[in-house]
């Protein structure tokens, strides 16, 4: 295994009311035990609406932020007991690329600077020649002309600029490449561009994934399996190609009846999910299940104990005792 | 150039017909909206389809007269049958406040995060209306209901920043239903909102049409979205209408090269899709408009008069398209 997350737990303090003073034990758990195994060559997509603890599991990956309890082991090695040094070599096998292209580029260093700069800062003894030559190969990986390699990120389209940064994090030739949002900020035609190239560098380099995105169709075309989040916990995990039909969890149904299809005759006849409300805040604490609030089949034992994430099937784990295969989904044409 | 020539017999609520929006740079003459006509009926769902930059917001902000400064706006656009485009700015205020409502993509900002959410509904509603104060509030409680905020009589003094984007959303739409205007222009309503919400938000704008008879005018870039509710559809590109007709007709039969690219373009939920199929290039920049049409630079079929002659508009209210290649066979 690549990667593997045990029990990780993120929590942060969060600002007391000003009756109860600024340091009150006021804590919110952004995740909450959540544990996955990422192989060779492997995507795994993360899907879940904002609040759900993708982007801080992302965070916590990569040490961006402190993990409370639990293990993240990188082949075979425990990320929370290495020293910086150590940390520092292992992040050049981890890149992050993020969602808003423009906001993650310096804005005063030209596109080749930035390219260049994990080259630089992992391997500190390679001559300026060599890094030139580096950059030109990995812009024209991405699709990018190595020509424009003097100009500022500002002269660039937002795809042109997600293309600059997938360069930044394949240019030290990364085992694992942590996608968050990466083309939710894209127009539509210039977001499959950008799928089709993270999936064809994927092929060529044999780089793993981990695809975070609150768009299910997205990341069922690009992953191989996907973990189903709620409020820092995971509720479901399956293979992709099961995701349709075998999928049973009451929130994944809903994630999936939730994205509308672009063909008004289908989309008449889907069944619009049932969903109660907006997602509770994240610092009420719940006892049992996150998701029994909003759920269509909660029953009053759902809110008393935590339910486990269990293997039902072969790669198929579940959160919910009580939720049935769903009737076999439609599919258009 | 007119498009779309009419079938039914009802007047249409907004006629927008060869619209030109342009704006004044330092860098030159930026042609926002270049030629575009389309109409709503009332009680209708005509959802305007784009990219960034393809002219759809402009298209909004023109028709209420909320152009940036710099902005001009040729053309006509008939409300009811009487022209407003060049309408003195106190009888813009008053078609704004009481027959066109819009609702924009970031609830958050639209609101002012000092004032409680009473304030802001009232102020609206007895600032030219002969309205008590109390009465109003009423009025902006039953709205509040009506968007499925749970306990609205207590909420409605709550400030902006304790509620949820979607509910904020759906504070946004009470708000601009108050006056019970006949249009509703929803720039991007859902972008901001999670999936779940989302789908609230299209059951409410349903159930609002049914309600009220309102039309809506939806800005997107969704396709899915555009399913889900419309019941006609005008593609964008480059500033021009490249194709418009009922819902049903241009998504099982796309006639324009753009159209099909980008339904090809979308991972769909429903179906196990191979390769999605991109477009090559990037949106045209709308300080740089080419001659002929303007996705000939990255349509697959062209042909020389594409790159020469900006085609014609040919079909009918149900169906129409902007092709030369279609236009010929």
């Amino acid at each position: 295994m690549l990667l593997q997350i045990e029990n990780v737990t993120v929590e942060f303090s969060l600002p007391g009311s000003p009756a109860r003073g600024r340091h009150s034990k006021n804590r919110l758990t952004a995740l909450a035990g959540v544990s996955f195994a990422l192989a060779e060559r492997e995507t795994l997509g993360i899907v879940g609406e904002s609040g759900s603890g993708k982007t801080t599991l992302a965070r916590a990956i990569v040490g961006m932020v402190p993990v409370q309890e639990g293990r993240i082991v990188w082949m075979g090695s425990d990320l929370s007991s290495t020293n910086q040094d150590s940390r520092r070599r292992i992040r050049k096998d981890m890149t992050m690329i993020f969602q808003n292209p423009l906001a993650s580029l310096n804005p005063r260093m030209t596109i080749g600077q930035i390219i260049a700069e994990p080259c630089q800062i992992h391997e500190p003894g390679v001559s300026k020649t060599e890094i030139r030559r580096r950059v030109a190969e990995t812009m024209e990986w991405v699709g990018l002309a190595p020509a424009l390699a003097n100009r500022y990120p500002h002269e660039f389209s937002g795809g042109q600029c997600q293309r600059i940064g997938i360069a930044r994090a394949l240019i030290a030739r990364p085992r694992l490449i942590i996608c968050d949002e990466p083309v939710a900020a894209l127009d539509v035609s210039i977001r499959a561009q950008i799928v089709n190239l993270l999936k064809q560098l994927q092929d060529e380099f044999g780089i793993s994934m981990i695809m975070i995105s609150h768009d299910l169709s997205v990341i069922r075309h690009v992953s191989h399996r996907i973990m189903v989040m709620y409020l820092g916990h995971v509720m479901e995990v399956i293979p992709s190609r099961h995701l349709l039909q075998k999928s049973c969890h009451p929130y994944t149904r809903t994630l999936i009846e939730s994205v509308p299809v672009p063909d008004p005759k289908i989309q008449k006849t889907r069944e619009l999910p049932v969903i109660k409300s907006d997602p509770p805040l994240m610092n009420t604490p719940a006892s049992g299940c996150r998701f029994a609030t909003r759920c269509p089949i909660a029953r009053d034992s759902c809110s008393d104990s935590q339910t486990a994430l269990l293997e039902v099937e072969s790669g198929h784990w579940l959160a919910c005792p009580y939720c049935e295969l769903p009737p076999e989904f439609e599919s258009g044409n | 150039m007119h498009s779309t020539p009419r079938t039914g017999t009802e007047e249409p609520l907004l006629s927008i017909c060869d619209l030109r929006v342009t704006f004044g740079t330092p860098e030159g003459q930026v042609v926002a909206v270049d030629g575009a006509s389309l109409d709503i009926h009332p009680g209708e769902v005509l959802a305007v389809v784009g990219e960034s930059g393809s002219g759809k917001s402009q298209t909004a902000l023109a028709v209420t007269g909320l152009l940036a400064r710099n902005g001009t706006s040729e053309g006509s656009i008939l409300w009811k049958g009487g022209e407003i485009l060049g309408l003195p700015e106190h009888q813009l205020a008053r078609l704004r406040s009481e027959e066109i409502a819009m609702v924009f993509q970031n609830p958050m900002t639209c609101l002012n995060p000092y004032l409680r959410i009473s304030t802001q509904m009232i102020e609206g509603m007895t600032m030219n209306r002969k309205m008590t104060r109390t009465q109003a509030r009423s009025a902006c409680i039953d709205m509040l209901e009506t968007v499925q905020i749970a306990d609205a009589a207590n909420r409605i003094d709550r400030y902006p920043h304790e509620f949820s984007g979607g509910m904020l959303q759906r504070i946004m739409i009470a708000m601009s239903l108050l006056r019970r205007p006949r249009l509703l222009i929803a720039d991007e309503p859902t972008t901001a909102l999670d999936v779940t919400v989302q789908m609230q938000i299209v059951q409410l704008l349903k159930h609002i049409r049914r309600k009220y008879g309102t039309a809506i005018m939806l800005i997107t870039h969704d396709l899915g979205l555009v399913a889900s509710i419309s019941d006609r559809i005008s593609i964008m590109y480059s500033g021009q209408i490249m194709e418009s007709g009922l819902a049903e007709n241009v998504f099982s039969n796309p006639r324009h090269p753009y159209t099909r690219a980008l339904l090809d373009a979308i991972p769909r939920i429903d179906q196990n899709d191979g390769e999605l199929r991109d477009i090559a290039g990037e949106p045209p920049d709308p300080a740089s408009r080419t001659s002929g049409c303007p996705f000939h630079l990255r349509c697959g079929y062209r042909i020389a008069s594409c790159i020469e002659n900006r085609p014609d508009t040919l079909g009918s209210r149900e169906h129409a398209h902007a092709c030369h290649l279609s236009n010929e066979t």
